[in-house]
């Protein structure tokens, strides 16, 4: 190990962790308790009639997997896929797991990524604002803004907006990705539409983080501001703005960037509750079906797509931090 | 300074163009809604979303809530009046011995692709259910085809009601043009298994464990096809139904008439359009802004007035759902496997008031505990036997009275101790839906009240089926009587007494037990024959039998008989809608998109006047 440099140590030590990661997801599934033939069967039961024994019968032939294959070989043959570049088939719709995850994939990105910018961008600059004037009216407000939307759960919110917005004012689609009507490709119509249909999931997606952001802004600004090139700043005779922003805002946001990689990573895993509401095909709402009908390959590769993310986001993270930051080095 | 400015001008550059795209996006997409002139019909189904929406019916990823629009049965089977209104099929005909069912078809039917329906393509249907496991199969020896337009079903004995619903109801949605290739290899396996039973049979369990390998390749070679047949996918979703399939999208399905079915002339709707469900409270949101135009989402009574205020052309309709919302008592615990305790359970609780915290729209059950849901029980069972059953009426001192008489007693805070004198402790185990919980909430704080300790515990919908067989539960909320689709008490005493029945093995009722004259009841034997075709008598003597167990050794306690609370909106997009009282209504068990599918063909539905 000491012969290898450091950013080959990191890259080292990512791989470690994806492989431990990845061994925890596939054994955690397996431990999972409840029997989905079950479910499946009640379901049956209910829907055609049949007597608990006919419904399960049908209910097994449904399931793509084999609990009898000893676990040790389902890991070897898990394992041996990945090395490959294959996810596997999904347990429940027996399709490849990749296609599943490209098809969702984009949408997820493209909502989360508008919501991760808006509240990023928005955060950061009440956050600052509330730390630079620390007994005006912005201070409290963003606190209680912050501690209201941690409390509040985001389904609850996105319901709140779907009532409000698409319910009463009509503003907004209640559902959707885009319009039935368009054809899905590059033309203007299809962007609208989805754009159309991406404000409420964003709001919601936003809602929530941007308290987070601005807090977080806030305590690193006011550590900040009480360091000393700041006074040296001020005795200078800079403007108040000038050191609001190249001297307090620049040096506090650098923390906050461990925070947006990590941000950036999750954001591929979705939100469950808030695609499922908005009935919006992305990563999420494939998570939450996936956990309920215990697709063990789908919920596998879906961890396994975030784990990756968050790993990479982190490791940009680590070396933007030490270009940003000339005292932090990678070790 | 520069930077300053940059990092403002970027922020509001960010907002504003979100502000002015959504606002353009909003003014675009007002303009763009026309009316174009269709009838269209807006209602909300289920469906996997793509890329695991499948196309293919027999698939894993299927093709959802599409099946109502695009497949039909042969005939709609109506509990209400036990008819069947003719579909694809058009008259039918038993034999004497019940051993033969001679079905004929529509003539001039047409697949959406243009071939003509025949007998072939029922067939093909039937054999790929063959490897599904369809129940029909239990009794189906074979089906024949006399010509392109009759179909003979033969059957391994006479054939009773549930078996022959079966039937006629299945949708027909895989034409032989198009599947007749994997049910070709399926034919020489149904052979090969039939033979193996038979030797099965003949030689007995010895035999068996010899022939072991061949079951497993049967089964091994079944599994074959099926895989072939899941990895075919339909380039379109052929039907002979009202409907085309048009689009889908993890949001929406759209539907065009089509305009060569046999039905078209009758139809007014030209489109229909589909909304995802995701969850009720969604659908809640979808009825108030007026976005579909029928649904049926279990709904409290504030919220269904709520509805019904904001959308002054909505009504509601409340067929029964043919099932029965209740307890199931865990007969292999105590105290719950004591009677007298059960009898005291039962009457504590007022029955009444846990529908209307539970589920106003359904329909009470206060006396009796039968097995047999309540709208039904006229048809098999008359006042005069009824009135010579106990009833379990909610009268808490009735309830006391028991409990002293059989050695409990209560300790100094008012709660209720074993004879033994142990403080009794009970859980109620229930599903999430809100209606399960609220009726699970009441019953135990009204247990509460009356001393017995008691609380709630939800349980995920994938632990609930190990929970019940496990027997780790004292009681838990379900649906008992469970008539659905067929309307026939076989399928509730089934699942209530039968062996290995779900309610049964999770209550761990006895295989037998004593009856009114002392003499021994087979309650597992009687649920299997009532499965069986009967002389009306002897069917009826089951029931009765089978309703007196159920009453007398309490394994259940029925709460209310579910109605289905259907949203219809009238005069909005279309009108027409009939009353309650029409015989289409009591269809709803079987599919509520096969009552809508029905009013259309029936010419009943129609665009806004």
């Amino acid at each position: 190990m000491n012969r290898l440099t450091p950013l080959q140590k990191k890259i080292f030590t990512s791989l470690i962790t994806v492989f431990v990661a990845l061994s925890f997801t596939f054994a955690l599934m397996r431990l999972m308790p409840g029997d989905i033939v079950d479910e499946w069967a009640r379901e049956l039961q209910v829907q055609q009639g049949l007597t608990y024994q006919e419904a399960y019968k049908i209910a097994t032939t449904r399931l793509n997997y084999d609990p009898s294959v000893p676990l040790p070989l389902q890991y070897a043959r898990y394992i041996g896929g990945l090395l490959k570049g294959n996810l596997g088939m999904s347990l429940n719709y027996r399709i490849p797991v990749s296609t599943i995850i490209l098809k969702a994939l984009p949408w997820t990105l493209f909502v989360a990524s508008l919501a991760l910018l808006v509240s990023f961008t928005v955060g950061v600059f009440l956050g600052m604002l509330a730390a630079w004037k620390r007994k005006g009216f912005l201070d409290p407000c963003v606190t209680f803004y912050a501690s209201l939307t941690q409390a509040i759960p985001n389904f609850l919110f996105a319901l709140i907006l779907l009532v409000v917005f698409a319910v009463r004012l009509r503003w907004f689609p209640l559902r959707g990705a885009y319009d039935i009507d368009v054809v899905p490709g590059f033309n203007l119509a299809f962007f609208l539409s989805a754009f159309h249909h991406a404000v409420l999931p964003v709001v919601a997606f936003t809602f929530q983080t941007l308290g987070g952001w601005a807090l977080s802004m806030r305590a690193s600004a006011m550590s900040v501001l009480g360091e000393d090139f700041v006074m040296v700043a001020r005795a200078k005779g800079l403007k108040e703005r000038r050191i609001a922003v190249q001297y307090v805002g620049r040096n506090a946001i650098t923390p906050l960037i461990t925070s947006l990689a990590i941000a950036i990573g999750g954001m591929l895993g979705g939100a469950i509750f808030i695609e499922t509401i908005f009935g919006y095909p992305g990563v999420g709402f494939f998570f939450g079906t996936a956990i309920a009908t215990r697709d063990f390959t789908l919920i596998q590769g879906l961890f396994l797509i975030t784990t990756l993310a968050i790993i990479i986001a982190n490791f940009a993270a680590d070396i933007v931090y030490s270009k940003l930051d000339k005292r932090v080095k990678l070790e | 300074m520069p930077e300053r400015r940059n990092i403002f001008v970027l922020l509001i550059s960010v907002l504003l163009c979100f502000a002015a795209g959504a606002a353009a996006l909003f003014l675009s997409s007002c303009a763009g809604k026309k009316d174009s002139g269709k009838v269209i019909f807006r209602g909300a189904g289920s469906w996997e979303i793509p890329p695991a929406f499948h196309g293919n019916p027999w698939a894993p990823g299927g093709v959802g809530s599409a099946s109502w629009y695009v497949h039909e049965p042969l005939f709609m089977f109506l509990p209400g009046n036990r008819q069947f209104l003719p579909r694809l099929g058009l008259s039918m005909k038993e034999s004497k011995n019940h051993k033969k069912l001679t079905v004929k078809l529509r003539e001039g039917v047409k697949w959406h692709d243009g071939h003509p329906f025949t007998s072939k393509d029922v067939v093909t249907t039937f054999i790929i259910g063959y490897l599904h496991h369809w129940a029909v199969w239990q009794l189906l020896e074979g089906i024949e085809t006399p010509d392109e337009h009759t179909v003979v079903f033969r059957w391994k004995k006479p054939c009773p009601h549930l078996f022959k619903t079966r039937a006629l109801i299945e949708k027909i949605h895989s034409p032989s043009h198009i599947y007749g290739k994997w049910a070709a290899p399926i034919r020489p396996l149904m052979k090969k298994e039939a033979e193996y039973l038979k030797f099965r049979k003949r030689m007995g369990y010895s035999a068996e464990t010899r022939k072991e390998g061949a079951a497993f390749e049967i089964e091994k070679e079944k599994k074959a096809v099926r895989e072939k047949l899941y990895s075919f996918k339909p380039v379109e979703l052929t039907g002979t139904g009202p409907f085309k399939l048009v689009t889908v999208t993890a949001s929406d399905m759209r539907f065009e008439k089509f305009a060569e079915g046999w039905a078209a002339g009758k139809i007014a709707i030209d489109e229909v359009q589909m909304a995802r469900w995701p969850s009720n409270e969604i659908i809640w949101a979808f009825l108030i802004a007026g976005e579909i135009d029928a649904a049926h989402p279990a709904t409290p009574k504030e919220v269904a007035e709520q509805i019904i205020k904001l959308n002054p052309r909505m009504k509601m309709v409340t067929p029964s759902d043919l099932a029965e919302f209740g307890l199931v008592f865990n007969l292999g615990r105590e105290p719950m496997s004591d009677l007298e305790f059960r009898r005291a359970v039962a009457t504590a609780i007022d029955r009444d008031l846990v529908r209307k915290i539970s589920y106003y729209y359904g329909t009470p059950v206060t006396a009796y505990s039968l097995g047999i849901i309540k709208s039904q029980r006229s048809d098999w069972l008359s006042p005069e036997t009824l009135q010579k059953w106990e009833k379990y009426e909610f009268n808490p001192q009735k309830a006391e009275e028991i409990l002293l008489a059989a050695g409990y007693k209560r300790n100094a805070k008012g709660f209720w101790l074993t004879p033994e004198g142990k403080k009794i402790n009970l859980e109620i185990s229930t599903l999430g839906n809100s209606d399960f919980v609220l009726g699970a909430d009441s019953i135990s704080s009204q247990l509460v009240k009356f001393g017995i300790d008691c609380h709630v515990r939800i349980v995920m919908g994938q632990l609930y089926g190990t929970k019940l067989t496990s027997g780790d539960f004292d009681m838990v909320t379900q649906f008992l009587g469970d008539a659905r689709r067929y309307g026939d008490p076989a399928t509730v005493f089934e699942n209530i007494l039968g062996k290995g029945g779900y309610i049964s093995t999770a209550c761990r009722f006895p295989e037998e037990v004593k009856g009114p004259d002392g003499k021994t009841i087979k309650v597992h034997k009687l649920a299997k024959e009532l499965r069986e075709y009967l002389p009306e008598p002897r069917r009826r003597e089951i029931i009765r039998t089978l309703s007196w167990v159920v009453n007398k050794y309490l394994p259940i306690l029925p709460v209310y008989e579910k109605n289905m609370l259907v949203f219809i909106t009238e005069g909005k997009r279309v009108s027409g809608w009939p009353d309650e009282s029409h015989p289409m209504w009591s269809a709803v068990s079987t599919g509520m998109e096969g009552v809508y599918i029905s009013f259309m063909t029936e010419g009943l539905l129609k665009g806004k006047p």
